[in-house]
């Protein structure tokens, strides 16, 4: 239902890109992938969309949830790439305003 | 108007099944806009996934839900009955409005409802003698259109 790819880029942001669906089956994995960074010593992180087809509430809590646990470390969480259903969501929520996407992952950082 | 309908188990899984039907729904009525497809799917699965995450059983019956959409050039049109023990959901008391001020502030959970709510039009809960009953309703922009004119 869901794929995770990540890798690290050469300035040493991690990326994650959830492929499918985040939702309440899904969410946990995206919580699973972003903390196993954040242990490794991976603090900046990107998280990008372009292949998320869906989010719902449990997928933004893992977000959140994970943007809480970079800044604490000293990192970041961004978001990268939205499609239209993840942008709409953001803006409905108004967590846009701390969870500000920019149009590609080079633009994160 | 056309109609379309699933009965499902209250399990994770179902929620796949929620994204079929309503993938089908696109497919067949094509002209639906972006937004109207996004708010309706949005609301649709926040209330599968609160059915099926927190209604406890009301017998020995596992929980079962079903679903039945409309969709006409007026709205999108949905009901989801299921077997619960019912929940009496308040959802006035679903806002969406936090203090955004500080991350700390800002919760990983408890929205689902409130988003819900600011996708629809029309979002009401009942509770019934053996289950529960959500009603979810997109006004079509055409509709609007018409209304405003």
């Amino acid at each position: 239902m869901i794929e995770f790819i990540n890798d690290t880029l050469a300035n040493g942001v991690g990326v994650i890109r959830p492929i499918g669906r985040l939702n309440m089956v899904s969410a946990p994995h995206l919580g699973a992938n972003i903390e196993a960074l954040i242990n490794g010593g991976t603090v900046r992180l990107v998280v990008d969309l372009a292949g998320t087809d869906f989010i719902d509430s449990s997928g933004l809590g893992a977000l959140i949830t994970g943007l809480k646990k970079s800044r604490q470390a000293g990192g970041d969480l961004r978001l990268a790439n939205p499609t239209p259903q993840i942008t709409a969501v953001l803006e409905m929520t108004n967590l846009n305003r701390v969870l500000q996407p920019v149009a590609s992952v080079e633009e994160a950082y | 108007m056309s109609r379309f309908s699933l009965r499902a188990d209250g399990v994770p899984e179902s929620l796949e099944l929620v994204h079929d039907l309503l993938d089908e729904v696109w497919e067949s009525e094509a002209g639906i806009d972006l937004m109207e497809r996004i708010r309706f799917e949005t609301a649709l699965i926040e209330v599968a996934s609160n059915i099926i995450e927190h209604s406890k059983p009301a017998s020995s019956d596992p929980i079962r839900f079903r679903l039945e959409l409309e969709c006409s050039p007026e709205r999108l049109y949905a009901e989801f009955h299921d077997n619960a023990k019912p929940a009496g959901i308040d959802l006035s008391a679903a806002p969406l409005q936090e203090d955004l001020s500080s991350l700390d502030n800002i919760s990983s959970t408890g929205r689902g409802l409130a988003l819900a709510k600011v996708a629809l039009d029309e979002f009401s809960y009942a509770k019934l003698v053996s289950g529960n009953k959500w009603t979810l309703m997109c006004k079509r922009n055409a509709s609007q259109d018409t209304a405003g004119s």
